[in-house]
C-alpha cells in the first residue's frame, strides 16, 4: 500500500521518516529498566534483548521471568512483547518468535529437539543458499543436521556453516553484565541573560578545559561537540560540532567552537549552555620519526596537521563542500563535463563518469614550452545573463530573440555591441528523461571598436567593454532565447 | 672599504637599469613560471609578496594564470583558488594537479543566488579564507579571485601582508577592471591594493587566431598580451625604479575539447538541416 492509499483510508495518517537514533535511545531506555530482572544483558537489533536466565530458580522460576518481563515491556509500552527461553541465544531467539504464545520455554538439554522439525528459512542464510539447500531436499533443520559439517565445507559459502552451527544450538553469543557508559558534558547557568561572543567564549573556554581534562583522564579524544543554548529552560539553540579528526585539545577544540559561533552566530541572548562530548574515541598516540634524514617526512607531517586544522576552520565557517577539488567527467554537457569534489569526501557524484586520460591525453598532445593550455578558461555568469540579440546588420532595434539564426550583434551590459566573429554553433541536447536540454553554444568576439551607435531613447555613455571580448552566446531552444552564458578569460 | 664598493656599484646599476637588479635570496623566493614573457627579464612572482594580475573581465589573465598553476602542480607546489563568486567550471580545470603532484584545490563561495540577489557581503569570506590559507603555510600559491569588487581595504591588506611575511606563499589577486582596460591605459599603475608586489595586466588584441571546421569556424581566439610593470615589482622588494614596462604577445594553442566517446549526434531532421 502506498503512503497515498493509505492516506485515503486514514486521513489522520502521519509520515515519520525512520530514524535510527530513536530506536537507539528507546532500545537503550528499555534495556536499562530490564536489568531489574537480569543482571546480563544484551541487544541485538533494535526490539530484540538476550537476558540471562540461569539462577533465577530461587525467585521464582523462568516462567516467573518470563511474565515480569513482559509485565516491564507493558508498563514501557511495548504491548505485545514476546519472551523465549532456551540453552542458547538462537534457539531462544526463535522460540520467541511463535506468534501463538506470550512465551515459550524449551527444557533444559532439548534444543536440538525444538528446532529439528523447523523449516531451514528461520536460519540466517543468504537467498542463494537456501535456494541451493532446498534444491537438494534440505528443508528442515534436522534434515541439514543429518549430514556432517564436513558435507558443507567446501561446497558452500561460510553462511551456510555457521547456520550449521546454530542449527546444533552451539550459539557462541551470550548477554554480558551491562558497562557503564561514559558521559561528558557540562552544564553552565549563568543567572542572567548574556549575548556577547566574548562573553560566551570566556565560559565555553573553562567548559572545554574540564571536559578535555576529564577525557585525558580516561585516555579518550573528542569526535564530535553538541553545543546548547537555553534561554530560561527554552532550548532555542543546538549545533553539533563535527571534528575532522579526534581532538583532547582545548584550544583547538574552542577555535573551532568560535568559528561555529561566528559562521552561525545566535538568535538571541541566552541564560546557560549545555556543552556535550556527543562522540568519543580512543586516543591514538602517534610516533613521532625517530630515524635520521627523515626531515623530508617530518614536513610533511607537519604540513598535513596544518591542512588538516586549516580544513577544520574553513568547513566549521564556509561549509564542508566549499574546498573542492576539479574532477573530469566524460559528460558532453557543459555542467556534466567536470564535478567540483569536496576534498574532505570520497563519494563521487551519480553523474560522474570516467575519462580515459590516457586517450585524451593522446589527442590533445602536449602544449609547447611558451604555449598554453588549449582553449580559453570560461567564467560564467550565474545565472545566466540573458540579451537580445540582432542578425541583421544596420536594423539595431530588430531583435531575434524569438527565432534563431547566427547573431551579428548583442546586447551586454545594457549596450548593443558588435559580434565581429562568432563560431558555428556547438548543438547540445540531452537529459529529455528529466529537464531536457536543447542549447546550440556560441563562441563570439565583442567589438567595441565597431560598436554601434545608441538609439535616441539611451545617452551615449562611455562603453565599460574591453576592445575585445569573448563571450559563450547561448540560444536555448527550450525557452526560445538568448542568453550569455560567461566570458572567456 | 670593498663593501662600499659594491654597495655604490649596485645603486649605480640599479638607476641605470631601473628592475634588473636582483638582491640576494630573490631569485630563490622567485616563482619561476616557465613562460619566457613572464620569466624573461625578471621574476613576475615572488613568494611573501602580493601580485596583482588586472585586466577586463575578458582578457585572458585566468587562462594564463590556469598554465602557470599546471606547471606549478607539476612541480610539486600546492595551490589553492578562490573562487568568490562561484564563477569557475570544473572541467576547465581537470588537468591542473590530476596526476600524482602539487595538489590543486578551489575554495568556492557557496552563496546561492538569493543570496547574491540580497547583496550579501561574500568577499568577506574569501577574505578571511585567504588569510587562513596563507597563515597555515600549506600552500606555496594562493590566489584570489574578487572579480569586478576588487577592493581590499588598508586594514585587511596590512592583515595580509602580515600574514604573507610569517609565511612561504605567495598571494595573486585577480581582479577585473573593464573601465580601465583600453590599450592606451594598459600598464598604468592604478591599483587597488596600496602596495602590491607586482601587476601584470592582461587584454586580448589582435591578431585573433580561428580554427575553421568543416562548415565553418569552430573556435576563435585572440591573442593575449600581458604587461608586466616591472617597476612596481621592485618598489615591493624596497628598491624604487621607473615605469618600464614589458609586453610580449602569446597567441594560445586551441584545440577541440576532445572526449572519449563518439561526438554527440545531431539530432535535427534532414528537412531542418
Amino acid at each position: 500500500m502506498t503512503f497515498t492509499e493509505a492516506r485515503a483510508v486514514c486521513s489522520q495518517l502521519i509520515w515519520r521518516a525512520y530514524d535510527d537514533k530513536l530506536y537507539k535511545s528507546a532500545q537503550k531506555k528499555l534495556a536499562g529498566e530490564l536489568i531489574a530482572l537480569s543482571p546480563r544483558i544484551g541487544c541485538a537489533e533494535p526490539g530484540i534483548f538476550f537476558l540471562d536466565a540461569q539462577g533465577l530458580d530461587h525467585l521464582g522460576g523462568e516462567g516467573k521471568l518470563c511474565r515480569d518481563l513482559l509485565k516491564l515491556a507493558s508498563r514501557n509500552g511495548f504491548v505485545d512483547g514476546r519472551v523465549g527461553i532456551a540453552g542458547c541465544a538462537f534457539t531462544a531467539r526463535i522460540a520467541s518468535s511463535s506468534l501463538k504464545k506470550r512465551w515459550t520455554i524449551v527444557p533444559a538439554g532439548q534444543d536440538c529437539d525444538f528446532m529439528a522439525p523447523l523449516p531451514i528459512s528461520l536460519l540466517p542464510l543468504s537467498p542463494e543458499s537456501l535456494a541451493n539447500l532446498e534444491a537438494l531436499g534440505i528443508k528442515t533443520i534436522a534434515q541439514m543436521l543429518a549430514l556432517p559439517k564436513v558435507s558443507y565445507e567446501g561446497r558452500f559459502s561460510s553462511d551456510v556453516i555457521s547456520a550449521y552451527e546454530l542449527a546444533g544450538a552451539s550459539d557462541p553469543f551470550s548477554p554480558s553484565l551491562p558497562f557503564v557508559e561514559k558521559s561528558f558534558d557540562v552544564f553552565f547557568d549563568i543567572g542572567s541573560a548574556l549575548d556577547s561572543l566574548k562573553e560566551t567564549l570566556f565560559i565555553l573556554k573553562s567548559m572545554l578545559d574540564k571536559l578535555s581534562a576529564e577525557l585525558l583522564k580516561e585516555g579518550l579524544s573528542a569526535d564530535e561537540l553538541t553545543l546548547r543554548f537555553y534561554n530560561d529552560n527554552d532550548l532555542f539553540d543546538e549545533r553539533a560540532i563535527k571534528l575532522l579528526r579526534p581532538s583532547v585539545n582545548s584550544r583547538f577544540l574552542l577555535d573551532v567552537v568560535r568559528l561555529s559561533l561566528e559562521s552561525k552566530p545566535l538568535k538571541r541572548e541566552f541564560t546557560a549552555i549545555r556543552l556535550i562530548v556527543s562522540r568519543f574515541s580512543r586516543e591514538a598516540f602517534e610516533q613521532i620519526h625517530t630515524k635520521l634524514g627523515s626531515s623530508r617526512n617530518n614536513e610533511k607531517e607537519v604540513n598535513d596537521n596544518s591542512v588538516l586544522l586549516l580544513m577544520q576552520r574553513l568547513s566549521s565557517r564556509l561549509g564542508e563542500t566549499a574546498l573542492v577539488r576539479p574532477l573530469a567527467s566524460d559528460g558532453h554537457l557543459i555542467e556534466n563535463s567536470g564535478f567540483w569534489q569536496p576534498v574532505l569526501s570520497r563519494s563521487l557524484p551519480s553523474e560522474f563518469l570516467p575519462v580515459d586520460s590516457a586517450y585524451v591525453d593522446k589527442c590533445l598532445g602536449t602544449p609547447g614550452k611558451d604555449n598554453l593550455m588549449p582553449g580559453l578558461v570560461l567564467k560564467r555568469h550565474v545565472p545566466a545573463m540573458p540579451v537580445f540579440v540582432s542578425s541583421v546588420k544596420g536594423d539595431s532595434d530588430s531583435s531575434l530573440s524569438a527565432s534563431h539564426s547566427v547573431p551579428t550583434a548583442v546586447t551586454y551590459k545594457g549596450q548593443w555591441y558588435q559580434i565581429s566573429r562568432v563560431t558555428m554553433p556547438e548543438r547540445i541536447s540531452g537529459l529529455w528523461w528529466e529537464v531536457p536540454v536543447r542549447k546550440s553554444y556560441y563562441v563570439a568576439l565583442l567589438d567595441k571598436l565597431s560598436r554601434r551607435k545608441p538609439s535616441r531613447s539611451t545617452p551615449d555613455k562611455k562603453s565599460d567593454l574591453p576592445a575585445f571580448m569573448t563571450v559563450l552566446l547561448v540560444f536555448d531552444h527550450q525557452e526560445q532565447s538568448w542568453y550569455v552564458e560567461g566570458v572567456f578569460d | 672599504m670593498v663593501q662600499v664598493g659594491v654597495a655604490n656599484l649596485r645603486k649605480e646599476l640599479e638607476q641605470l637599469f631601473p628592475g634588473k637588479w636582483l638582491s640576494p635570496g630573490e631569485s630563490v623566493r622567485a616563482l619561476k613560471t616557465g613562460l619566457s614573457f613572464l620569466d624573461v627579464l625578471s621574476p613576475a612572482l615572488v613568494r611573501r609578496h602580493l601580485t596583482e594580475w588586472f585586466g577586463s573581465s575578458s582578457s585572458g589573465k585566468t587562462s594564463v594564470l590556469r598554465t602557470l598553476c599546471s606547471r606549478w602542480c607539476a612541480s610539486g607546489l600546492n595551490i589553492v583558488y578562490i573562487d568568490t563568486f562561484d564563477r569557475l567550471l570544473a572541467s576547465d580545470w581537470c588537468d591542473v594537479g590530476n596526476k600524482n603532484e602539487g595538489r590543486f584545490w578551489v575554495l568556492r563561495g557557496g552563496v546561492t543566488i538569493l543570496e547574491r540577489e540580497a547583496g550579501l557581503d561574500y568577499t568577506k569570506n574569501a577574505l578571511w579564507a585567504c588569510e587562513q590559507l596563507i597563515r597555515s603555510q600549506a600552500f606555496d600559491v594562493v590566489i584570489l579571485d574578487l572579480a569586478e569588487r576588487g577592493v581590499i581595504t588598508s586594514s585587511v591588506h596590512a592583515r595580509l601582508k602580515r600574514s604573507l611575511e610569517r609565511s612561504n606563499t605567495s598571494l595573486i589577486v585577480l581582479r577585473d577592471d573593464d573601465s580601465l582596460s583600453s590599450d592606451s591605459e594598459m600598464g598604468k599603475f592604478s591599483s587597488p591594493v596600496s602596495s602590491a608586489a607586482g601587476r601584470v595586466d592582461f587584454g586580448f588584441v589582435e591578431p585573433v587566431r580561428i580554427e575553421y571546421g568543416v562548415d565553418g569556424p569552430i573556435s576563435i581566439t585572440p591573442t593575449i598580451r600581458s604587461t608586466i610593470a616591472r617597476a612596481i615589482l621592485r618598489a615591493g622588494m624596497g628598491v624604487s625604479g621607473g615605469g618600464k614596462s614589458l609586453e610580449v604577445s602569446v597567441s594560445p594553442y586551441v584545440s577541440n575539447r576532445l572526449f572519449t566517446h563518439p561526438p554527440v549526434p545531431d539530432r535535427r531532421t534532414s528537412k531542418k538541416r
